[in-house]
């Protein structure tokens, strides 16, 4: 295989890669609730994950979210949107902390969405090179 | 006849027509004296870490070992996933931490490293890339890191190193330097 090729096959099989993962990620219906950073890993030829652990319905979950250029602490809290049919399925939003002093009732299934209380917390997202709020306006 | 009448030594000569029938080893590697051996020693004059070993070891046995691992896709993956697993080990005690997209990539010889810098989704189930968990410094440091190996295989490559020795110890090198990597990473994150 050529050069040029081969490095168009690497290319497009990360967009293939990438697309597949966040048509699965969206196809779940998701909950939300609170989760605490435990601690941060960093494989071979990798970022940086956060992994984090959450409750729904009484047991104890376990997740992991890459931080990019998120500052994370461990003890930290964050809400963390995971699959109500998959509820492994998870990713903590870092850009929506929880704060320590704040007390809140998390319901027993979750909320069905970040409940505004939580909402005027929220930060400036980081991903795409902290361009996200400009491209998406969300 | 002859044995009888000349002596058993003369009789063995006349069997082999003056042949040596058994060589020492130095007979036989000098025997061995492919392209293949003059790339280990190319490597050893150049210090490529390891090499000293592949010329202490049997050069018959060695060359077999070099161009399977050399050539064999699967060897790659295989030696990938190795290392992975042995990374994660290191740093964290489990196998959380192996990354399954850039085992996939390790079956593209020249630029399965840009892949691996882009993309991760680790056996824990966490996808992330440029941009999305990942960060330009991380993705910088794997493809920089990658790059190298790949400056360093076509440097060894123009010395005239024979290409199977380069891709064996490409194998365990570069790795090596991404394991280093990684604690360059760690140790940027708390920062």
């Amino acid at each position: 295989m050529s050069d040029k090729k081969e490095f168009s096959m690497v290319i497009l099989v990360c967009v293939v890669v990438a697309v597949s993962w966040f048509v699965y990620y969206i196809s779940y219906e998701k909950l939300y609730t609170i989760g605490t950073v435990e601690s941060k890993k960093t494989g071979l030829k990798s970022g940086t994950v956060a992994n984090f652990t959450y409750f729904y319905r009484g047991e104890r979950h376990e997740g992991g979210t890459g931080i990019g250029d998120y500052k994370i602490e461990i003890g930290d809290k964050y809400i963390v949107e995971f699959a109500k049919d998959k509820v492994d399925l998870s990713r903590a939003l870092f850009f929506y902390p929880v704060p320590d002093s704040l007390t809140t009732d998390i319901p027993w299934g979750g909320w069905r969405e970040v409940p505004e209380e939580l909402k005027k917390y929220r930060r400036k997202r980081k991903e795409i090179f902290g361009l996200y709020d400009r491209i998406f306006k969300d | 006849m002859v044995a009888s009448r000349e002596g058993l030594n003369a009789a063995y000569d006349l069997t082999n027509r003056g042949r040596k029938v058994s060589y020492s080893l130095y007979e036989a590697i000098q025997y061995r004296d492919s392209e293949f051996m003059q790339g280990i020693r190319a490597m050893y004059k150049y210090g490529v870490t390891g090499s000293i070993l592949a010329v202490a070891g049997s050069p018959i046995l060695l060359e077999g070992v070099f161009q399977a691992v050399a050539n064999g896709t699967g060897l790659s993956m295989g030696l990938e996933t190795t290392w992975q697993a042995g990374n994660s080990l290191l740093y964290y005690g489990d196998l959380s931490q192996i990354d399954i997209v850039d085992i996939g990539f390790s079956a593209f010889s020249k630029y399965g490293f840009v892949g691996m810098a882009l993309v991760d989704y680790t056996s824990s189930g966490n996808f992330s890339m440029l941009g999305y968990g990942k960060n330009s410094f991380q993705f910088g440091t794997d493809l920089l890191i990658g790059g190298f190996n790949r400056w360093h295989v076509g440097a060894m490559g123009g010395a005239g190193i024979e290409k199977s020795v380069i891709n064996y110890f490409n194998q365990f090198n570069s790795n090596l330097r991404n394991t280093v990597g990684t604690g360059i990473k760690e140790g940027m994150k708390d920062e």
